[in-house]
């Protein structure tokens, strides 16, 4: 098994974007609105704070994981090249993904909990702080979880872009295309279908409400329980880890 | 050495009569070592088990031998062997076809030996 | 002992059928000349033998080993392919470092050597290069990296008459000082016509010959005569090809002869594997039936 010197060239080649990603983020979220700002004479009412307050960090890393999961073909070209296997790859992938998640997920919550919070005076900054904190008090445990459930939330984005972008290797350029044309749409199609479904029968309906209450933990009392969300995220993660793994299995090389 | 290949006898045949024609030639001299497997085998782009084969055959006329670890040498008394097998088959190789050539050319027995006098005379 | 074994592969892209039940054996430190037209299924099959593709049927075993999402097994080849897998924009020093990391090893002295010989330039980056040169670029890689079969499909792609000359040179000696499988996969016959010890044709996805090179030409007569005389003497033989000029005929036959005696009107000579190549695989002139 030459696992640990796949994980380690894939690994090589990620490192430099996350730089880059951090870099066009703050370019985003501070640098463009305070030309903005300078061009359209609004300058006085300009304020960084606000500026950090409205852009979301996490979720920028969360689109970033989500897109890089989504490309593998040039990798598996070098890889197969190379002699490397389908399992192998799949294996090195799987662990650099993770080691990604791990260090955007821990940027994400040192920016928060160390800068963001306290610079806007405003303890929310993604979602768990924003729904689950006040189920327990030990801010410790808060932290903690905190950190579980945002980088299962990261694990997901970026399963469901490697579901995604390896689900589309199999086909030519153009059946490709077609996918990602007609598939939003018929998403679309489905969605509408459903939510004018959902109107109509709102009572027999119902059971979708109590079951997306159940899955984000709501509670009568009032308040949310972290719990049935991180388990939710974790099996879905699973099934969705093992879709990619039957997918990466039938990657071949593409007919010029 | 000068190799010159064609394409209707088996290579390894050609490297042997190579060897053997620079011997006789004196191009290879008795005694001196002549180039490795490897060597023909880069020069002339041919696969080094085919020289291998061509070698041997010279190896089993006994015309060179290889010392080990230093490589292939001329024998003693080679070039007089080559000398002896070539004048057995002289006849075989040369006269017959000769003598077939005159006929279809109705030159007469009288009239070769006065040609084969010439050519001595030259 | 490593032996690569290809059993009872067949490939079909929709209904075109591309490589037909092949069956081939290819043993430790022999040169093989995988020969074929274009479009005879050279490139598919060599795509499968290293797991690039799926064959539909039929497995590849290197010591009765499958080598399907088998590293270890991947990993004792290299196929040098027309096909550009590597990241365009990369240096190419950087494309052998990452070469080495995966196969574990890279024999930089002779890189080096290669690298001199062949002029190349390793600061430039991988997708600007010649066709020749990325071909040369492909080859040192081929020739370098701790393979036990290293599978070179059209080689000389691009490469002028001196590199091609220093290649084969390189190749060969290579050959000599690690021994181990070569396959050269071709349409230039000649060029490696000596170099092969083994012969295998593709035509049309099919293997119609499989032998050691000198087998097959010992197998090749041409005989040359009178029209009738080498007409009657070729009759019931296995006749591949013809040539005619006014009322001399040369039939190029392929097999045995009988023990006819040779009547002294005709010449008996071999003929070169180009020739039994060019026979075999034209169906147009190989298969026409005795006619005029």
């Amino acid at each position: 098994m030459k696992t640990s010197q796949v994980t380690k060239y894939l690994f090589k080649k990620q490192l430099p974007l996350i730089g880059v990603v951090y870099l066009t983020l703050i370019v985003l979220i501070v640098v463009l609105p305070f030309i903005l700002a300078l061009v359209s004479g609004t300058l006085s009412s300009f304020s960084v704070v606000d500026q950090l307050r409205s852009g979301s960090v996490s979720a920028v890393f969360g689109l970033y994981i989500f897109v890089i999961s989504t490309l593998s073909y040039e990798n598996f070209k070098f890889l197969i090249q190379n002699g490397i296997s389908r399992k192998t790859f799949f294996e090195a992938q799987l662990t650099v993904n993770g080691l990604l998640v791990l260090i955007g997920n821990t940027f994400n919550l040192l920016y928060g909990y160390l800068f963001l919070s306290p610079i806007t005076n405003h303890a929310s900054f993604n979602l768990y702080t924003g729904a689950y904190a006040q189920y327990f008090t030990n801010p410790i445990i808060n932290v903690a979880l905190n950190f579980v459930m945002s980088g299962l939330l990261l694990a997901v984005g970026s399963l469901l872009g490697m579901v995604i972008g390896n689900f589309l290797t199999l086909f030519s350029k153009v059946v490709q295309r077609l996918i990602l044309i007609i598939g939003p749409i018929a998403a679309g199609v489905v969605i509408l279908f459903i939510a004018k479904a959902m109107i109509d029968y709102r009572f027999r309906m119902s059971w979708v409400v109590n079951f997306a209450k159940l899955i984000l933990g709501y509670q009568a009392s009032g308040g949310y329980n972290p719990f049935p969300l991180m388990i939710t995220l974790l099996l879905f993660g699973c099934v969705l880890a093992l879709i990619v793994r039957v997918l990466f299995a039938r990657k071949q090389l593409k007919r010029d | 050495m000068q190799f010159e290949f064609n394409s209707s006898e088996p290579i390894y045949r050609q490297v042997a009569d190579q060897i053997e024609d620079a011997i006789a030639s004196g191009g290879f001299e008795e005694g001196a070592q002549i180039p490795s497997t490897t060597e023909i085998s880069k020069e002339f782009h041919i696969n080094p088990a085919t020289v291998l084969k061509g070698m041997n055959i010279a190896v089993s006329k006994q015309l060179i031998e290889k010392r080990r670890g230093l490589g292939m040498f001329v024998k003693k008394g080679a070039r007089q062997r080559i000398v002896a097998a070539k004048r057995d088959g002289f006849f075989d190789e040369f006269i017959v076809n000769l003598v077939r050539e005159a006929r279809n050319l109705n030159i007469s027995e009288t009239e070769l030996l006065d040609l084969v006098k010439r050519g001595y005379n030259q | 002992m490593s032996v690569l074994e290809v059993s009872h592969v067949s490939k079909s892209y929709g209904s075109k059928s591309v490589i037909v039940d092949v069956n081939l054996s290819f043993e430790e430190n022999k040169i093989y000349g995988l020969l074929g037209r274009n479009g005879a299924g050279k490139s598919t099959l060599l795509n499968i033998i290293t797991n690039r593709t799926f064959a539909d049927d039929g497995e590849v075993k290197i010591d009765s080993e499958n080598v399907a999402d088998n590293d270890s097994k991947l990993g004792l080849m290299y196929l040098m392919s027309e096909v550009d897998l590597y990241p365009n924009g990369a240096k190419l020093s950087q494309i052998i470092a990452d070469s080495e990391l995966m196969y574990g090893d890279f024999d930089h002295h002779l890189a080096d050597r290669l690298v001199d010989q062949f002029g190349i330039d390793l600061s430039q980056k991988f997708g600007k290069l010649s066709t020749g040169y990325n071909s040369i670029f492909k080859l040192i890689l081929a020739l370098c990296l701790p393979v036990k079969f290293v599978i070179l499909d059209e080689p000389v792609l691009g490469l002028d008459a001196n590199h091609r000359e220093l290649f084969y040179s390189e190749l060969l000696d290579s050959y000599a000082t690690n021994p181990r499988t070569f396959i050269l996969s071709t349409h230039l016959i000649e060029e490696v016509a000596n170099i092969i010890s083994d012969v295998i044709i593709l035509d049309q996805g099919r293997i119609i010959l499989n032998q050691p090179v000198e087998d097959a030409l010992a197998k090749t007569h041409s005989v040359v005569g009178p029209r009738q005389d080498v007409e009657q003497y070729t009759k019931g033989l296995n006749v591949v090809g013809r040539d005619n000029m006014g009322n001399i005929r040369a039939n190029y036959v392929y097999g045995d002869l009988d023990d006819r005696p040779l009547p002294d009107t005709l010449q008996l000579s071999n003929f070169d594997l180009q020739k039994l190549f060019i026979f075999l695989t034209n169906q147009y002139e190989g298969g026409r039936p005795n006619e005029n």
